[in-house]
């Protein structure tokens, strides 16, 4: 029944929590795609194509307000830290499904990279919808094993004194990544600097790059 | 797609759940598949939309019928019932066998300890 994912070795305490069953409309979409996949009239990959082509209007960009404020802030971001459900309701955003929400932040010394095995705890009310890779078993697996490897795919090179701290999402407990500011944005306000924070970074996968140039 | 067809629907402006996505997905899948032109799609959408407008009081405005984004989308429901009418209708899958598929579904997440990838068994 174990996969690959090396949960042996890592701190699990929900191994044997059921999975959420989804609500009724949702099970239904997903009968229609087992269908009309098993019947060869859709291939899954083409379906993760399209949605990957809508990314842009998928969820509300509430992670990245939330990040932006952390980064203004002082009085949020020890607030965030305290308690990130709380903290982020005060942006009028909540989980959907009643999940908490915990901030981890990276660091020069600490990099944070989050993975679940089940799309049903990716905090979509906040992120917006998940990219089809963190689904996929090679993302899951070697997210757990070899996060340094799994980071290179994604271009993200991390020196080898730096610390990766891999979070598994519960049905319980949602993480969100507080990247770290990135340089040259001294003195720019929320909306800026929220519109430099990309779904990835929140999820460790990306870090955000130096400031091209003079706020926008 | 010919060229006579009628234009795709819209997504929403945001999507608010995975499952939306995924139906919106579907359907346009399909129709690139050539299973149905979007006129037909159409035909069917207002069919349940109509259906559902005289069901009358079960959904509230917030589900979408007062159309509250303005660009013609529905709430995504109908596309759901739309789609299982549509195939229906085309013989390409049974009430039955969508019933059968979605407990399938949820059995699998009830029985697949949380941390391990939901699959229905081959």
């Amino acid at each position: 029944m174990h996969d690959a994912a090396g949960h042996e070795d890592h701190d699990h305490d929900h191994d044997h929590d059921p999975s959420q069953v989804p609500s009724d409309i949702a099970l239904r979409v997903k009968a229609l795609e087992s269908l009309m996949a098993a019947k060869g009239l859709v291939d899954p990959a083409a379906l993760d194509e399209i949605i990957d082509t809508y990314e842009t209007r998928i969820g509300p960009r509430n992670g990245a307000r939330v990040v932006a404020r952390a980064w203004s802030d002082p009085a949020f971001l020890q607030r965030l830290r305290a308690d990130a459900t709380a903290a982020i309701a005060e942006l009028g955003f909540g989980g959907r499904q009643g999940e908490h929400m915990r901030v981890v932040e990276n660091t020069p010394e600490v990099h944070n990279l989050v993975v679940c095995t089940l799309c049903s705890c990716y905090p979509w009310a906040v992120l917006g919808l998940p990219p089809a890779w963190y689904k996929s078993s090679a993302y899951r697996a070697q997210a757990v094993i070899a996060p340094r490897q799994v980071l290179a795919t994604f271009g993200v090179d991390l020196p080898e004194t730096t610390e990766i701290r891999v979070w598994d999402s519960t049905a319980e407990i949602r993480y969100l990544v507080l990247p770290e500011r990135p340089a040259g944005t001294e003195g720019w306000d929320e909306d800026a600097l929220a519109a430099l924070v990309s779904r990835d970074s929140m999820i460790g996968v990306a870090r955000l790059p130096a400031a091209a140039g003079p706020r926008p | 797609m010919s060229p006579s067809d009628d234009p795709a629907p819209s997504p929403p402006a945001v999507f608010e759940a995975p499952w939306q996505a995924s139906i919106f997905a579907l359907v346009v899948a399909l129709h690139d598949r050539g299973l149905f032109a979007w006129r037909d799609w159409n035909r069917v959408l207002v069919q349940v939309i109509a259906e559902q407008d005289a069901a009358g009081a079960a959904r509230s405005p917030s589900d979408g019928i007062a159309d509250p984004a303005g660009d013609g989308a529905r709430h995504p429901a109908d596309w759901v019932r739309a789609l299982e009418i549509l195939l229906a209708e085309r013989s390409l899958v049974t009430p039955d066998e969508l019933t059968g598929m979605a407990e399938a579904w949820a059995q699998a997440y009830r029985t697949t300890p949380h941390g391990q990838p939901v699959t229905l068994e081959a």
